[in-house]
């Protein structure tokens, strides 16, 4: 099997799955999303990313308790993998590398 | 915060049901409610819901359809194999929508184009002008079909159409209910952990059993045609797995929504047929297994509160409140004094408030089931109001207004059916007991000027002490001949009771019920009435082509034993569910006999009362796969190979059933039912009044009339509804184009219950009174008439008075005719009494002064008390009164010849019946005798006027538009031949007389050969041939008579010979 890449969204929501830890789950990670890199998701897009993630084998996950917020239905909670937190850690290092090469001009007027 | 109090995105949720695999759908339900949830205190409910909704639909990806559990996620990653696999709720959605589709498609491509016979041209009618049909009506079917009657897009000619496919629709509905029930049933026949792997056979088991009962015989019949059966199933097969999904609902609050949903689809059903009540039982049965321990007093205690509530709907909802509000009308109007209305006002607004109360104690105290039954109750009363319309629209006045429920008693009395007399169930009368006298019980009430008026009382007979025995099978006098010769009764004999359990036996449950039964499963002979189901002795019989019948359908008995196989395994295996199957089975079978306690003949098969019990047992036959698969396992291995080869076997039955019943099931291109109406109407002068024998026959005439705008001049007028005061006021009205009737005898003379109901004979030594003398004298409410506040007849011979230079002067008799002018019209009584709808005949007879054509068809003809045969000139299909008569014992009829031949040769419709592609039934080839014969005479009588020329063109024209090939030639064959001989049509005459003589012999010598019984097809035949011999002979042709006669004496012959050998 040919080295997997991830794209845009993937990288985010699984740096999200990363970051949240115990709580990261569908909602959860929807919020984190508008909060904090503004971006409105359908949450379909989020669950479909997370099974596709899942299915790489980057995250694992497990249910976790149920609220009545959410109608008496239990969260499923996804944690990341080893392989997860090494995609993470190598597309981080392989944009790090990428940005170095940008030349570091000033902006124009500043 | 409990799931009651908060908000849920309930659409959204349905949605995701919809879509998601089990497996996510908890995660992913979370998730969209926490989202709803925050959205909601952000931006409010209304869009909340919105992105909500929108969010759900974007689940609809493959990703998700077809996602598997993790386990079993990398075992095979290809898309085929995921396509496979993929998950049970949406393949089995899909699976149900397939066989719905197929379902729809095949009644589409079968459905009627045009009215059928019997009551759908009524339902079309009154489904297109929300009209008023017979008792007690069935207001839900008639405002859909209303709805359904739009899709004809302004052509009235594709109403009858539209309508149809209300019926193609509901019946496909039903296939998928029956579907998903037959898959869940199934899926209880595993033990828990096997229920997954076993999704595709509970499947099989679904497509298996549906299928067969989308192509069974009598289902089918319903499927095509504006009937209210296919409707009714569906509701059946809706409340059925309804409650089936309620079984498998644990949150209790969830379960009791779809009880009220259930009891809501009953209180709507009401208004359809009261059929889908019968479910019933096995739905308290169901309930009673989810929510109680078994015991057998357990059970027998749900049984007979499942009775219960069949007979407190029936009785108490349907009949009993419209009865209590009939009480307060007559309090609040007769004693009280109020405006009419006024009672049934007070009775809603207490009944009402009571309810409210109730459900307001119940929600308050907490009262769960209290709740939860008063809720339901409330929703059958609210699908009952469709009644509404019933009463709305009669108090329009409608051209169709049956009974004309307007006023709350006469409503009652519409919803009791009290114009149907009930047969004896538990106790009762037998055929030969002898009624000693009446009781008389509460008074019938109509409504009056200011107050209700009792116009007479409810009577019951009443027989002398041991004449009345338990289960009275034999109960009908009028049918006391058939039971004499069935069970071999001498004249007097009294039957005994093992008689009437024999009867009960091998009439009512063998004949009128386990032989349906067996056609639809088993195969059927033929579509002759009281055709036999196809016993394996006749599987392989070699029919002669001219004796082949669409309707002889070969099952090899396949689906009858597959079913018995599901039943078998399913008692084996989950004895509750069975159980509730099998009640289904009996309830809307068996039981429905034991109630309906049938005569020994009826004028068509009754086999549609019972398509619920084959309901039932296509759920068998859908097991019967289940069971197969079990079998196949011990031989074969590989699991996928045991289901695709117990679905295969399966699939037989249904593939068998579709092709075997595709031929006798195709309505399409027929048109004969209603251009027969469309022919009698135009047999009419303008402004005619035409009057037909049953309501039957009628109905066509209305579909004619109402729908496609059909001589709206003419009035057809029902004489049997002739008898009924409501039927005569309406004639009082302007009906479309036609103006309204005058009478001599006044309202009252007519009124229900008046001195007119039946006028018997006494003798007056009076030779022959003048019919408008008598109605004056009725009129003036003469006393030496009257006897115990009835009217009689005085003379067994009245006269009409004829002003001959009048008559002359309007022109109604035609030329040719004139000399046949009588002075006075003799009308004999035929028997011994009057009814009111012979006076109406009369009055309208005397005092319309033959400005108004009056017509009689070849049924009405027969049931006037009156002889008016003499006097009746033949128009076209209809009998017009003339003040002419008949003198020539040879001639059943004076024939207006020119009127009639321009009608049947240029205005009259034929459509398709020179088509041999095209079903016909008994029906239409009774219809297409009577056409011919009118040509027949048409010909005859233009013969005796010398227009050879003419004649010979009618004949031809008749065989031309109705060859034998396509309705096979009947007994007027032999007038046919003679006619065309006197025509000089010699040639054509030989080739039929021929074509007749060789299909009789073949047929009488197969049906000799066949059976020992005489049967109505051999008589005919035999006399066909015999008649056709003689016309021959008489005409000189005497070699091919002589021969047919030769072979005429050697089938007599061979058939005395077996008769002296039984």
């Amino acid at each position: 099997m040919a080295k997997e890449y991830l794209g845009e969204f993937e990288e985010l929501i699984l740096t999200l799955v990363a970051a949240l830890q115990e709580d990261a789950y569908g909602a959860a990670i929807a919020e984190e999303l508008e909060k904090r890199v503004k971006r409105e998701a359908n949450l379909s897009a989020i669950h479909v990313t997370l099974y596709r993630l899942e299915d790489k084998g980057y995250i694992k996950s497990s249910f976790g308790g149920s609220t009545n917020e959410r109608g008496g239905r239990r969260k499923r909670i996804y944690t990341i993998t080893n392989a997860g937190m090494a995609m993470l850690k190598f597309m981080k290092e392989s944009r790090i590398e990428l940005w170095k090469l940008v030349p570091q001009l000033k902006i124009v007027g500043v | 915060m409990t799931e009651q109090n908060q908000h849920l995105p309930t659409l959204a949720l349905k949605v995701i049901e919809w879509i998601c695999p089990s497996h996510l759908r908890e995660e992913i339900e979370g998730d969209v409610i926490q989202k709803f949830n925050r959205d909601n205190e952000k931006t409010g409910p209304l869009r909340a819901t919105l992105k909500s909704l929108i969010n759900s639909l974007w689940y609809f990806r493959p990703s998700i359809l077809f996602r598997r559990e993790k386990s079993a996620l990398f075992s095979s990653r290809s898309f085929g194999a995921r396509l496979i696999n993929f998950h049970f709720n949406t393949s089995n959605n899909l699976m149900g929508w397939t066989v719905f589709g197929i379902a729809l498609l095949t009644y589409c491509l079968t459905l009627e184009e045009t009215a059928s016979y019997w009551d759908c041209s009524e339902f079309i009618a009154t489904s297109y002008k929300l009209q008023v049909p017979h008792p007690p009506g069935a207001p839900l079917f008639l405002m859909l079909g209303r709805i359904f009657s739009f899709l004809s897009f302004g052509d009235s000619t594709k109403v009858a159409y539209a309508i149809n496919l209300m019926s193609a629709l509901s019946s496909a509905f039903t296939i998928l209910f029956l579907y998903w029930s037959i898959v869940m049933l199934s899926r209880k026949l595993f033990a828990k952990d096997a229920v997954e792997k076993n999704q595709w056979l509970a499947m099989s088991a679904g497509v298996v059993g549906s299928l067969a009962y989308a192509f069974s015989d009598t289902f089918w019949f319903s499927a095509v045609e504006a009937e209210v059966y296919a409707m009714s199933s569906l509701f059946a097969a809706f409340v059925i797995w309804a409650m089936l999904k309620w079984d498998a609902t644990e949150d209790e609050s969830l379960a009791n929504r779809w009880l009220i949903l259930i009891a809501y689809a009953i209180g709507l059903s009401i208004g359809v047929h009261l059929l889908n009540l019968l479910t019933v039982p096995a739905i308290a049965l169901i309930y009673y297994f989810k929510k109680h321990k078994v015991t057998f007093l357990g059970v027998t205690a749900t049984l007979l509160f499942s009775v219960l509530i069949i007979f407190a709907v029936a009785n108490f909802v349907v009949q009993g409140l419209p009865s209590i509000a009939g009480y307060f009308e007559l309090f609040f109007v007769n004693t009280l004094g109020l405006f009419f209305g006024s009672g049934a006002i007070v009775f809603v607004i207490v009944f009402a408030a009571l309810l409210v109360l109730i459900l307001r104690y119940s929600h308050l105290t907490k009262k769960p089931i209290l709740n939860t039954f008063s809720l339901a109750f409330t929703f059958v009363i609210v699908g009952y109001c469709s009644y509404a319309m019933i009463i709305v629209r009669s108090n329009f006045d409608t051209p169709i207004n049956e009974n004309a429920p307007k006023d709350v008693m006469s409503v009652v009395r519409y919803l009791r059916r009290e114009q149907y007399a009930m047969p004896p169930l538990l106790f009762g009368p037998n055929f030969t007991s002898q009624l000693v006298g009446y009781h008389y019980g509460d008074p019938i009430y109509i409504k009056g000027k200011t107050r209700y008026e009792v116009s007479e009382r409810r009577f019951q007979g009443e027989y002398a002490p041991g004449e009345e025995a338990f289960f009275p099978r034999l109960w009908n006098p009028d049918a006391k001949d058939d039971y004499k010769s069935m069970l071999g009764l001498k004249e007097g004999q009294k039957p005994t009771f093992t008689q009437n359990l024999s009867y009960f036996f091998q009439h009512q449950l063998g004949t009128m019920h386990l032989r349906y039964f067996l056609w639809n499963f088993a195969g059927r002979k033929g579509d002759d009435i009281g055709a036999d189901w196809l016993r394996p002795s006749e599987w392989f019989k070699n029919i002669p082509a001219v004796l082949s019948n669409k309707a002889r359908n070969n099952f090899f008995m396949i689906p009858l034993i597959l079913g018995l196989i599901g039943m078998a395994y399913q008692f084996k295996r989950d004895i509750k569910n069975s159980s509730a199957v099998f009640l289904l089975f009996v309830m809307l079978g068996a039981a429905l006999v034991v109630y309906l306690n049938a005569p020994p003949t009826e004028p068509r098969e009754r086999d549609y009362i019972y398509v619920g019990s084959y309901y039932a047992f296509a759920i068998w036959i859908g097991i019967s796969v289940i069971a197969m698969a079990e079998a196949f396992e011990r031989y074969i291995k590989n699991r996928k190979l045991v289901v695709a080869g117990a679905l295969s076997v399966g699939l037989i039955a249904p593939a068998l059933m579709a092709v075997q019943g595709w031929d006798d099931h195709d309505r399409s291109s027929r048109f004969f039912s209603v251009d027969a109406a469309y022919n009698e109407l135009n047999s009419c002068d303008k402004n005619g009044i035409l009057f037909t024998g049953g309501d039957n026959d009628t109905f066509p005439l209305w579909y004619a009339q109402e729908t496609e705008n059909c001589r709206t001049d003419v009035r057809a007028l029902v004489l049997s509804y002739s008898n009924a005061a409501w039927y005569i006021d309406q004639t009082t009205r302007q009906a479309y184009q036609s103006p309204p009737f005058k009478y001599t005898l006044r309202p009252k003379d007519y009124a229900q219950g008046g001195p007119n109901n039946y006028l018997l004979y006494a003798d007056f030594k009076i030779e022959s009174i003048d019919a408008n003398e008598y109605l004056n004298l009725l009129a003036k409410d003469y006393a030496p008439l009257r006897s115990d506040n009835h009217n009689l007849v005085p003379s067994k011979m009245l006269t009409i008075a004829v002003d001959k230079a009048d008559v002359v002067r309007k022109g109604v008799v035609p030329k040719e005719m004139e000399d046949l002018i009588v002075d006075k019209m003799e009308l004999k009584l035929k028997g011994g009494v009057l009814e009111k709808a012979d006076l109406l005949f009369l009055d309208l007879l005397t005092t319309n002064k033959w400005e108004r054509p009056i017509y009689v068809n070849h049924t009405s003809i027969a049931q006037l008390n009156l002889d008016v045969k003499p006097y009746a000139v033949q128009e076209g299909n209809a009998y017009r009164i003339l003040p002419v008569k008949n003198s020539r014992k040879d001639r059943d009829y004076l024939v207006d010849t020119k009127k009639s031949y321009d009608r049947m040769m240029d205005q009259f419709k034929y459509r398709g019946l020179d088509d041999p592609s095209i079903y016909y039934t008994n029906d239409y080839k009774m219809q297409v005798q009577n056409q011919r014969a009118n040509f027949n005479s048409l010909a005859e009588a233009l013969i005796d006027q010398g227009d050879i020329q003419k004649a010979s063109r009618a004949l031809n024209f008749s065989l031309k538009k109705m060859p034998g090939n396509v309705i096979p030639y009947d007994p007027s064959v032999a007038d046919t031949v003679s006619l065309l001989f006197k025509a000089g049509q010699k040639k054509t005459a030989t080739e039929i007389a021929t074509v007749v003589g060789k299909q009789s012999i073949e047929i009488a010598s197969f049906l000799i050969a066949d059976s020992s019984e005489v049967s109505f097809e051999l008589r005919k035949n035999l006399f066909m041939l015999n008649s056709v011999t003689h016309v021959l002979s008489e005409n000189d042709e005497t070699a091919l008579a002589q021969n047919l006669s030769n072979e005429y004496d050697r089938l007599i012959e061979r058939l005395q010979v077996k008769g002296g050998n039984e």
